[in-house]
């Protein structure tokens, strides 16, 4: 039954009314009751007690008119007189036995003690009979009391006279007593009972009236409310004037409409949302934690070709495949690619990305998936792979055929040069003037070309990634003096003064000497040619930084200068500052494009500043020793998977490689970079140990044969380093000692040349033991599940090994795992149906997994496993090196580090 | 058996039992047409017995209505001597009296016996003479120098019965004036303890050797309460003697008598005569002075003859 709230106000107070009214009434009837109680407690318990003390007295008076009437025949033993006035005296009333004993014991004994046997109430007289004086005492269970008197003839005691009276008579009275005072009190109580009774009813009337009153009162907003959310409804929201009625409820109103008011506008964007979601033109999806679908939008609907009933409710992982772990939600920031599987049973190559939805706190999140469809993204992004592939075949070719064409042109180039300088000499000797001028220009167009063609050969070796860098200590003055004298002539043509400020501390410069002498070459030949009668500065100096010490070489001249704009593209290939520039001043226009890609490949880099009309500034900066390894550097060949590049760019461990043997450094660095491993290299003991302390590698590769000191002694000082002597120090060497590098504290020993496959295993017994971590390699060549084995063992993995999918899915029914290595060799092994059972799995496996593909990029096989799996290595381009290095760079960092904490 | 009664009460007794046979001689006296018998008794406590009187002395009026007995009355003689007197005088016709008691009133030529009263269901009695247990006493030869309690001089079971048993077995009796004097050398000093449980105190308590009391008192708690009695045990036991007769005046009618025995005998044969003799003193039954009855009577004879020959 619904009540309105005037009726449940009303009801309130009168309720209240009542049980106060009722409470103080029943505390005073229950106050009065307990004081009656006690009251009349304290007076029965009194009354006893007289009672008690007057029959205690009568007990004795009677005993001592006995005793005094006996005393003769107590003397005479005269028991039958004696028993003549004990049974008298046992008609008393109340007196339930009486004996009489001499000084040798019982004479006379009538009656009985209530409660007590016969012998019992012989034993109780026989006690008494041994008080010496006057006496009452208590007979056994209370139910009466004797009073034992000494019987005296002449002040000699010749006997005892004893009289038990019942107390009945007493415990009778009180009862009695109890029983009208009992009476009374209920009488008194039902008086109280009426009274309160009449309050409650008075005060329950009163209180009737007030909660009528009250609740008329108190509703009398709440109707007011309800007027305004009627008029709310109606679309009006403006407070009435008068809302009649105090502060408090005014502000409730306005309250209430400040609210409807919040609700129009939260409803409007909501509907604004809502439109958003449903017009978006990708699919959206949000997911519960449980990986359940809560909410889709129409794309989502469109795309995957299902009605919204039919989505929510079932896992995500039915329709949308994506890089996720297990099944559950993982938010991604940058979009990943993936598939969606459409009600036709068709893949659709998506574009997923994800977010988490905040939820209660405690909750586990939802997480909002959005996917595009990038069908024709992917058929474009394949069609520029394919393009893009054979730009790069034909760029290489291009490049191969500039190469191979270096020769072939400079041949007839030479034979041009050589022949006209030879023809410009005798026409000279001859004095043919009329041809001396003619064959100049052939030499000049000849040495032009050449120029040219040499040119364009270096930027194809760069692109080709055919430049190579030979690294080495030189003087950069020796280096600086032998440019100068080689371009001073030049210089001299245009009248120009060169002049050189080199700082005198330089210390030796570890570089390419060559491409450092061909930079400087280049910069100083344009600032010849841009000027004329001018001066031409370079100034060399050492910039010591934070990441090491720098060379610092500025050419500056006071030659025509360029605008910003050609500031801009003075590094651009085949241009300079301005075409014009080309066909006034010579030259090919990839001198600074060149030198730049030279700098870049250095570890440094070349900045220009120009004012047109003034002159121009070219700085170039190149460390004093050049990086082995550089995150940029193009001499080492970039992962076969870019993908997997990207997954690995934080995960590999760096590895300090003291070696003095410079080539045997680049080597190692090379192998270590391509087993995931971030190589950093130093020449001297002294370097190492610097860089031992300050990059704390997490092992170190040394060589015995240093050239500033001994490897023992490195060793040494790693192990008694505080910082470093916990990192692992595989040695190398040519002999073998490794039972003296263990006794030093190395790790393992490699014994040079050194075996690849060895250093591998030495490298990887070194990473955190990941026991108890388990890996389950699928597939049919039992060669490749055994060669991953013997790698993974010796780091503590657990291998398992399946044949079939559905044997490793079995497998995985009854064990957990921590990654998982698909190897398919044949069709019967479909990778992707794996990859969709795994998925589709009650319990989700959260272990990455890894794919040996032979498909090729191109192949949208390809796209779509790469959509499922964690990650997909091409089986054509990797060797089981590459392989095992890409499955334990996929070991989860979380497994790490519990690994390593287990380790410590 | 009873108190023995002294001087200022026996005056008194005189005097109600005057009163009493005054109102009950009256309708005797103008018994013309319809006689009225008297049952009498001796007792000095009149209100004591009247229950028990009066219910068999309407037993008695109703059952002997058709022998021309219009009522029977009750009257008290305060003593034997005033029995003596009232049966003289005529004043009482029927009364119940133990054996040595009527034997007195017999020999006076002033009752006759009509019946045995098994008073308290007993036909006969015995004395028994009690001595301590851990007295040693095997023989009442033996209480030479000891001190003897006899309930009092008027009781059969308590004085004469075991008074003739000490004599007969050779001891010379003194009288002591206090128990607590003397025996005189070689002899049994003696003292009347006036109850029965007097006797059995002195004997307990010491105060006499010996002691002596009915069998039937012997028996009775109330009598020889247990806590007394069972340090005590019986010496010596005497012959078997007629507890009690009733008697009639010896000049009643002796149709009368005849009759009033016949009904007596067959008393105890319905319930409501039952009911009477249990009223009255716990009579089990009457039977006729015959067999046994009349050897217990002779030996009581025999021993009250014995009593009045050492009081002469």
């Amino acid at each position: 039954m619904s009540l309105s709230l005037k009726a449940r106000y009303a009801l309130a107070v009168l309720g209240l009314t009542l049980v106060t009214v009722v409470s103080l009434s029943a505390a005073l009837l229950t106050g009065f009751s307990m004081t009656s109680v006690q009251l009349r407690e304290t007076t029965l318990e009194s009354m006893e007690e007289a009672l008690l003390r007057q029959y205690e007295r009568r007990a004795v008076d009677l005993a001592q008119a006995l005793g005094t009437s006996i005393a003769d025949e107590i003397y005479l033993l005269d028991v039958d007189h004696i028993r003549q006035l004990v049974n008298d005296l046992s008609g008393v009333p109340d007196v339930s036995a009486v004996a009489v004993y001499d000084i040798r014991g019982p004479l006379y004994q009538v009656g009985a003690i209530p409660g007590l046997s016969p012998d019992e109430t012989d034993a109780h007289f026989a006690r008494a009979e041994h008080f010496a004086k006057q006496a009452v005492i208590n007979a056994p269970r209370q139910e009466s009391i004797t009073a034992s008197v000494p019987v005296l003839l002449a002040e000699d005691i010749i006997g005892r006279v004893m009289v038990n009276m019942s107390l009945k008579p007493i415990a009778d009275e009180t009862a009695l007593l109890r029983d009208e005072q009992n009476q009374l009190v209920g009488e008194s109580q039902n008086r109280g009972l009426w009274t309160s009774l009449a309050i409650t009813i008075t005060f329950g009337g009163f209180g009737l009236v007030l909660a009528i009153v009250v609740g008329n009162r108190l509703s009398r907003p709440i109707r007011l409310l309800s007027q305004l959310a009627r008029q709310i409804g109606q679309g009006n929201y403006e407070m009435p004037d008068d809302i009649g009625t105090g502060p408090e409820i005014r502000e409730l109103v306005e309250s209430f409409i400040t609210m409807a008011r919040d609700l129009r506008q939260t409803t409007f964007r909501k509907d604004y949302v809502d439109n958003i979601l449903h017009s978006m033109l990708d699919g959206l999806l949000v997911v519960g934690p449980d990986g359940s679908i809560r909410t889709v939008n129409a794309a989502c609907c469109r795309l995957l070709g299902y009605n919204e009933r039919e989505l929510l409710g079932q896992p995500v992982s039915a329709f949308l495949l994506a890089p996720v772990q297990g099944g559950a939600p993982a938010t991604t920031a940058r979009p990943r690619e993936g598939t969606a599987r459409t009600r036709s049973g068709g893949w659709l190559p998506v574009l997923v990305s994800s977010a988490e939805l905040p939820g209660q706190p405690g909750d586990e999140h939802s997480s909002v998936w959005l996917f595009r469809d990038i069908t024709r993204l992917k058929t474009t992004q394949n069609a520029l792979i394919t393009a893009m592939r054979e730009a790069e075949r034909a760029n290489r070719a291009k490049s191969q055929f500039l190469a191979n064409m270096s020769h072939e042109l400079r041949t007839p180039l030479n034979a041009i040069i050589g022949y006209s300088e030879m023809l410009l000499e005798e026409a000279t000797e001859a004095g043919r003037d009329d041809l001396v001028g003619d064959l100049r220009r052939v030499n000049g167009a000849g040495q032009h070309l050449l120029g040219l063609i040499n040119d364009v050969l270096d930027l194809s070796k760069i692109e080709a990634g055919k430049m190579e860098i030979m690294p080495e200590n030189f003087s950069v003055s020796s280096v600086v003096d032998d440019v100068v004298a080689t371009i001073q002539h030049v210089v001299d043509d245009r009248n120009n003064r060169l002049t050189l400020d080199v700082a005198a501390d330089l210390q030796p410069m570890y570089s390419d000497q060559l491409k450092v002498r061909q930079i400087l070459f280049n910069l100083l030949t344009n600032a010849a040619k841009f000027t004329s009668e001018g001066k031409i500065h370079l100034g060399v100096r050492a910039a010591l930084e934070q990441d090491g010490t720098w060379i610092e070489f500025e050419v500056s001249d006071t030659g025509i200068g360029m605008t910003a704009e050609q500031v801009d593209k003075v590094f651009g290939e085949f241009l300079q500052a301005d075409s014009s520039t080309t066909r006034e001043y010579g030259g090919t226009g990839l001198g600074l494009a060149i030198s730049r890609r030279m700098a870049r490949m250095l570890g440094g880099d070349i900045t220009a500043t120009s004012t047109p009309g003034e002159g121009s500034a070219f700085t170039v900066r190149l460390p004093a020793r050049m990086p082995l390894l550089s995150d940029t550097s193009d001499i080492i060949a970039a992962p076969a998977n870019a993908s997997i590049a990207g997954k690995l760019a934080n995960k590999g461990h760096v590895v300090l490689v003291i070696d003095g043997d410079v080539e045997f450094l680049e080597l190692t660095a090379w192998h270590l970079t391509r087993w995931g491993f971030r190589a950093v290299t130093a020449s001297r003991g002294v370097e190492g140990l610097r860089l031992a302390r300050d990059v704390k590698p997490f092992a170190i590769l040394l060589d015995i044969a240093l050239r500033d000191m001994d490897g023992w002694t490195v060793l040494k000082r790693l192990k008694s380093d505080p910082v470093a002597r916990k990192i692992p120090v595989i040695l190398s060497s040519t002999i073998d000692e490794s039972d003296r590098g263990r006794s030093y504290g190395a790790a393992d020993f490699v014994v040079r040349p050194i075996d690849w496959t060895r250093l591998f295993s030495a490298m990887m017994a070194q990473l955190p033991r990941s026991d108890g971590c388990k890996v389950l390699i699928v597939g049919e060549d039992a060669g490749a599940r055994q060669t991953l084995r013997q790698s993974l063992d010796p780091a503590g993995w657990t291998v398992a090994e399946a044949v079939t999918g559905d044997d490793g899915l079995a497998w995985l029914d009854d064990n957990t795992v921590d990654l998982i290595v698909l190897n398919p060799m044949n069709r019967e092994f479909d990778a992707r149906m794996f990859l969709q059972a795994l998925r589709a799995r009650k319990s989700p496996v959260e272990a990455p997994v890894v794919v040996v593909s032979a498909d090729p990029p191109s192949d949208p096989d390809r796209g779509e496993l790469l959509g499922m799996a964690d990650i997909v290595i091409d089986r054509n381009i990797s060797g089981w090196n590459e392989m095992v290095r890409v499955v334990v760079s996929s070991i989860p960092p979380r497994v790490l580090e519990t690994a390593k904490l287990a380790g410590e | 058996m009873r108190g023995m009664v002294t001087g200022p009460l026996r005056i008194l007794c005189a005097l109600v039992a005057l009163v009493l046979a005054g109102t009950t001689a009256a309708p005797a006296a103008m018994a013309e047409s319809g006689r009225r018998l008297v049952l009498g008794r001796i007792s000095n406590e009149p209100h004591k017995h009247m229950e028990q009187m009066r219910a068999m002395a309407g037993y008695l009026a109703e059952q002997l209505a058709d022998q021309g007995v219009s009522g029977v009355d009750v009257v008290f003689a305060e003593s034997p001597t005033r029995m003596l007197g009232l049966l003289h005088e005529g004043r009482i016709d029927l009364f119940s009296e133990t054996a040595f008691v009527a034997l007195e009133f017999i020999s006076a030529n002033m009752a006759k016996p009509l019946l045995r009263e098994w008073k308290k269901g007993a036909p006969e009695y015995h004395s028994v003479i009690l001595v301590r247990r851990d007295s040693g006493l095997t023989a009442l030869s033996e209480l030479v120098g000891g001190k003897f309690a006899f309930e009092d001089s008027g009781s059969t079971s308590g004085y004469l019965m075991p008074r003739a048993a000490l004599e007969e077995a050779g001891l010379q009796l003194a009288a002591l004036t206090d128990p607590r004097n003397p025996t005189p050398d070689n002899m049994l000093g003696y003292g009347f303890a006036q109850g029965e449980i007097n006797v059995i105190a002195w004997v307990n308590r010491g105060l006499a050797d010996a002691g002596a009391i009915s069998n039937l008192d012997w028996e009775d708690p109330d009598t020889a309460p247990a806590r007394l009695k069972d340090e005590l045990h019986i010496l010596h036991e005497t012959e078997p003697v007629i507890r009690s007769l009733f008697m009639a005046r010896r000049s009643l009618d002796d149709e009368l008598c005849a009759r009033i025995s016949a009904l007596l005998e067959h008393m105890h044969e319905s319930p409501e005569g039952r009911a009477v003799l249990k009223k009255y003193y716990k009579v089990a039954r009457y039977d006729r002075i015959e067999g046994d009855a009349r050897t217990g009577l002779e030996a009581a004879r025999a021993i009250w003859r014995r009593h009045r020959e050492h009081s002469d």
